[in-house]
């Protein structure tokens, strides 16, 4: 396997018009094994006989459940699996007890968002995998390059390292790259705690966290503050 | 309780006053009664004027006009008694009467009667003027006492009215608490019954008639209840069914009009009918969800899964969440406003339903401002809870719903939103309230006080 979409995916529904157009909208998003089942027994069969790498279950299946299967499944493997639910009940079930699932999605869906949760859970579980690990992780900023792995803001005349807090922040901040992170989600990655109390405390780390990689900390260019929500750190920094 | 405690001290009081009243009455008509009949208290004075009307001329005595018609008109027969004894002019003198008197039989008839006849006497010039009416007409006793007991009468006389005062107090007290306790049960049954609790009062006593359909309606009450439960039940989960059943066809829609939509091979105008096509099954799929949780919140059957959130952490995610999905079209722009004392805010709730409350706002801003508008959620600590405020600079709230009843109003074009926010309020303890500032734009406010 070289890219995810060479991975086999087993989809089971007991709806045969869904099977179709799930392996139609999955075939034409680039998937080209994609294996149905219409029922656990099948689609126990097909699991064990093919292997699969990454499984669609509907909840609701003519002999038995889909938690129920996923859970027989799980003991064999460790293949990624998103469900497929048609009941708002099972929404707390999913969310609630944690039973391992990776997603789940909700009927009636769009085909382009069930795609994007699959190609996404696909490609975290894959990935490391499929490509050569990058010598170190690297943030540009403009002039600053920022390196995850030893904690250092290098620019082309100057080198600062980052504090815990300050690493934790901005670590954050990349991996939502181009996306608000809610001061609450900041603590809580840096704390572990609930924002109260360390409003301040924040502020002042952000700052901090500027005057290393800000080219000018009071008119930030790449760390920007979304007043009331939290900070974003800008989508394309290079441009 | 108090109520009822109210109603027996009310009872407990009247009864007092009444009694007292009582007495008050029958003092007053008895003394106007005896007042009104002097005659009976036997003190005919004109006795004086008819024996006075007696004259003695050359030893024939003769009676006057004026005393003879008032002899007539009081009594029936009379006589005059010389020095000596012996009788000496009469008049209707019935045939008992003796003629003669000794000092003893004088003495005796004065105080009590003379052969039964009530008799009245008058000292005249000529002897002792008698004077009789019927038998068994005047009761006549001269009554005796000692000056000691007659001082003490009038405080006896008050002795008395306080003697009464504190009875009528007392009686009224026992037959009070008497009812109290009587009523007691039958009070807590109604308070139960007004609970929808099942109650078995005692049907023994004065109240057994009460309680026993008492009892009898809580049974009724119960049964209805359950019927109403059970219809609530096979409804919601008749929509329930519907809403999961319609998911895998709609799924069919959405996923293959999506598909066409994205086709190259079709022209921009047939791509465009597809899209219309998966936005309006987008629409269906969020009215039957609306539909589906708005008869589980009216009829009670959404299950609440409370947990200790942080409001303002939830408006903040919220909020960053519509502008980090791209949900928002350039038209539109949100902002969030958080006093610094909300951050500290803990709100017990069900996540999941408050979210939706809040979002379905926000949708509401969004949805009836087709040309686009700034959307301001702002929280503050209000009391012991908080206000999560959403509002725009649209068109604002059409008039019925600024009413800010607690009754769900169904608008045409606002779908279920609005309701469904108004039931998750009420369900949490709070409520909402919507108003136009006059600013402009709308704005709706969730009120949370536990």
């Amino acid at each position: 396997m070289k890219t995810i979409f060479e991975s086999t995916l087993l989809v089971v529904d007991d709806e045969p018009e869904i099977l179709i157009m799930l392996k139609k909208i999955l075939n034409q998003a680039g998937f080209s094994s994609v294996l149905t089942a219409d029922c656990c027994q099948q689609a126990r069969e097909i699991f064990g006989a093919e292997k699969p790498n990454g499984v669609i279950l509907d909840i609701m299946l003519p002999d038995g459940d889909g938690f129920s299967l996923m859970q027989e499944f799980r003991l064999k493997s460790n293949v990624p699996m998103l469900f497929l639910s048609a009941r708002d009940e099972d929404e707390n079930r999913l969310l609630g007890l944690g039973l391992g699932a990776d997603d789940y999605i909700t009927k009636p869906f769009l085909p382009r968002e069930l795609v994007l949760r699959l190609s996404g859970i696909l490609r975290r579980v894959y990935q490391p995998m499929l490509t050569p690990p990058s010598q170190d992780e690297c943030l540009v900023l403009g002039n600053v390059t920022v390196n995850f792995k030893s904690g250092v803001v290098q620019a082309r005349d100057w080198k600062k390292t980052l504090t815990a807090k300050e690493h934790a922040l901005l670590k954050k901040l990349w991996d939502n790259q181009g996306n608000i992170v809610t001061s609450d989600n900041l603590c809580r990655c840096a704390w572990d705690d609930d924002l109260y109390g360390y409003e301040n405390t924040l502020m002042v780390h952000i700052r901090r966290l500027r005057e290393k990689i800000e080219e000018d900390p009071s008119q930030p260019k790449y760390l920007l503050t979304v007043r009331g929500m939290g900070y974003k750190l800008v989508k394309d920094p290079t441009l | 309780m108090k109520s009822l405690r109210k109603i027996i001290i009310g009872s407990i009081l009247l009864t007092a006053t009444i009694s007292l009243l009582l007495v008050v009455v029958n003092i007053l008509f008895t003394a106007n009664w005896a007042m009104k009949n002097p005659s009976v208290t036997h003190s005919k004075y004109d006795i004086g004027a008819i024996a006075d009307g007696l004259t003695n001329i050359d030893g024939a005595y003769y009676l006057n006009e004026t005393a003879a018609a008032q002899f007539d008109a009081q009594y029936s027969w009379a006589m005059l008694i010389s020095q000596d004894g012996n009788v000496v002019w009469s008049k209707n003198l019935p045939a008992d009467v003796p003629l003669t008197y000794t000092l003893t039989d004088i003495a005796t008839f004065t105080r009590w009667y003379l052969n039964d006849y009530p008799v009245s006497v008058w000292e005249s010039e000529d002897g002792l003027m008698v004077l009789g009416e019927p038998k068994g007409s005047i009761w006549k006793y001269p009554i005796t006492s000692t000056e000691a007991t007659i001082s003490q009468i009038p405080s006896y006389l008050g002795g008395f009215l306080i003697l009464n005062f504190v009875a009528a107090l007392i009686l009224a007290l026992l037959l009070g608490s008497w009812l109290y306790l009587k009523l007691k049960p039958i009070y807590e049954g109604i308070t139960a019954l007004q609970k929808k609790e099942t109650i078995i009062l005692p049907t023994k006593g004065v109240t057994g008639e009460v309680a026993r359909i008492l009892n009898e309606t809580s049974v009724v009450l119960k049964e209805q209840g359950k019927r109403l439960a059970d219809r609530d039940k096979t409804r919601t989960e008749w929509i329930a069914g519907v809403s999961h059943d319609i998911r895998t066809p709609l799924s069919m829609v959405m996923g293959y009009s999506s598909q066409l939509e994205t086709n190259p091979n079709l022209l921009p105008a047939e791509q465009d009918q597809a899209k219309i096509i998966r936005e309006q099954s987008q629409r269906i799929k969020t009215l039957v969800a609306d539909l589906n949780i708005a008869s589980k919140l009216e009829y009670e059957m959404q299950p609440l899964h409370l947990s200790k959130v942080s409001p303002a952490a939830m408006v903040r995610s919220i909020a960053a969440d519509y502008i980090n999905n791209n949900d928002l079209s350039d038209s539109y722009s949100i902002f969030l406003e958080a006093t610094e004392d909300s951050n500290g805010l803990s709100l017990l709730c069900d996540e999941a339903l408050i979210h939706r409350a809040i979002t379905n706002l926000i949708d509401n801003s969004i949805q009836h401002n087709g040309n686009g508008c700034i959307i301001n959620v702002s929280i503050k600590k209000y009391q012991d809870g908080c206000i999560i405020k959403i509002s725009d600079d649209g068109k604002g709230y059409p008039p019925e719903v600024l009413g800010n009843s607690d009754e769900p109003v169904f608008l045409e074009n606002h779908g279920l939103g609005l309701i469904i926010v108004r039931r998750i309020m009420k369900l949490h303890g709070g409520k909402v309230t919507f108003e136009n500032p006059s600013s402009g734009g709308g704005s709706a406010s969730l009120i949370f006080n536990p």
